[in-house]
């Protein structure tokens, strides 16, 4: 456990920025997923007008659905973006450059939005203005959405490891409290801290690496926990040998070459600490049934 | 100094009460009531001791009875508060959510729907996504 908790803390710590509040998230999505239907819809309309009289009006309306859609995801990437505060220097300095980039491609967006409002648009033109557009999201919009989106998901990724650190070091403050209860036995639930503690090393090591492909500079990741602190107040430490490695979920870093791909296995790595964590609970009810 | 005392208490030796006092005394003491004493104060004595001894029983037991009640308590308190089966699930949960809500997949899948949906408008397709469909074809 001390090799483990050394580790975790050498590794450094997470930046742990103020992430978007989960309610706020959840309604951003929904306006989103609503933009993204009447893409569909509109689409769909379309494909039974074509041919027709009412072919022009559909192909604009499409078009029209669709460069709102690309708006409202812009100016969620960009809400996204600057929720997270407390920042390294580092980071803050990315974090302003991808502002500013999203910010110039959401006014080229409401300009082309408000040149789709032309009477005179002809069904050629709505079909080059489609084209345009298409040409304009491949080769500016996506690539630097790309970026802000990486940004969001490894500073997202930072707070769900701090969930799992914070709750870990709850865990090890109660089974230190615990030590000299007669119902609860320590030594069978320690093996299990131990293991959900190998997991949080592997959340953050990935997360480490996913934050060193994002920024240009490699930031040193540093915990919030004191490794003093924290042998101070398991007083476990000393006693615990080492862990066995956790090879269940974590895949070698050498094939994960994505920051999605590299963040995804992160939090399903404090996920298996959550399961480790699980079955302490499930142990200690046992034990208080006995 | 001594001479003196002993003369005082010499002197006192030959004091005797006068009959009337002895009389009267005498009356006064048998006319006062009569007190059964030595039974009553030997039994009081011992239901004082008695009590105090079970009381002091008690209190032992409550105190080594709440001390084990405490500490039960509080381990199960503790258990409660870390272990909680239910709050573990629900954060587990709201992780899962919150990584499945998060950008990434959302993103990818929105560009490739945005990049058909301007190929329909358009009635253009790249040479890759021809080279894709035809690849579906063949395949």
């Amino acid at each position: 456990m001390k090799r483990i908790l050394t580790t975790l803390l050498m590794t450094g710590i997470i930046a742990v920025p103020a992430a978007p509040a989960f309610a706020q998230a959840l309604a951003q999505s929904t306006e989103l997923e609503n933009a993204k239907q009447a893409v569909v819809t509109k689409v769909a309309e379309l494909q039974e007008a074509k041919g027709g009289d009412a072919e022009l009006d559909k192909r604009l309306e499409a078009l029209t659905s669709v460069v709102a859609f690309s708006i409202v995801e812009t100016e969620d990437l960009i809400k996204k973006l600057e929720a997270f505060t407390s920042l390294s220097v580092e980071a803050t300095e990315l974090q302003n450059i991808l502002l500013d980039e999203l910010a110039d491609l959401l006014l080229y967006q409401k300009d082309f939005f408000a040149s789709l409002e032309d009477a005179d648009l002809t069904l050629d033109d709505v079909k080059a203005l489609a084209a345009q557009y298409k040409e304009w999201r491949d080769n500016a919009y996506t690539p630097h959405a790309q970026k802000a989106v990486e940004f969001v998901l490894v500073f997202q990724g930072a707070a769900i490891v701090k969930i799992g650190e914070s709750r870990f070091k709850k865990i090890a403050d109660d089974l230190r409290r615990l030590k000299s209860s007669k119902l609860i036995n320590v030594d069978e639930l320690r093996p299990l801290l131990e293991e959900a503690g190998q997991f949080l090393k592997n959340a953050i090591a990935l997360q480490q690496e996913a934050a060193d492909a994002l920024l240009p500079d490699p930031i040193p990741l540093t915990l919030a926990l004191n490794e003093e602190e924290i042998i101070e107040e398991t007083g476990i430490a000393e006693e615990v040998s080492e862990a066995a490695p956790a090879d269940e979920v974590s895949a070698p870093v050498e094939e994960i070459i994505t920051i999605k791909g590299l963040i995804t296995e992160s939090v399903d790595n404090v996920k298996a600490a959550y399961g480790k964590f699980l079955a302490m609970s499930e142990l200690v009810r046992e034990m208080l049934n006995r | 100094m001594e001479e003196q005392i002993l003369k005082i208490l010499r002197a006192f030796r030959g004091i005797t009460p006068d009959a009337d006092f002895t009389a009267r005394s005498r009356s006064i003491v048998a006319g006062a009531p009569q007190r059964r004493t030595i039974a009553r104060i030997g039994f009081f004595d011992s239901m004082k001791l008695g009590t105090a001894m079970v009381l002091a029983s008690v209190l032992l037991f409550v105190l080594v009875g709440g001390f084990s009640y405490f500490q039960l308590t509080n381990t199960a308190s503790v258990a409660a508060s870390s272990f909680d089966f239910e709050m573990l699930n629900a954060e587990a949960r709201k992780i899962d959510i919150r990584i499945q809500l998060g950008e990434a997949t959302y993103f990818n899948d929105s560009t490739q729907q945005m990049a058909a949906a301007l190929n329909d408008v358009s009635e253009t397709t790249t040479d890759e996504e021809i080279g894709a469909l035809l690849d579906e074809i063949v395949l």
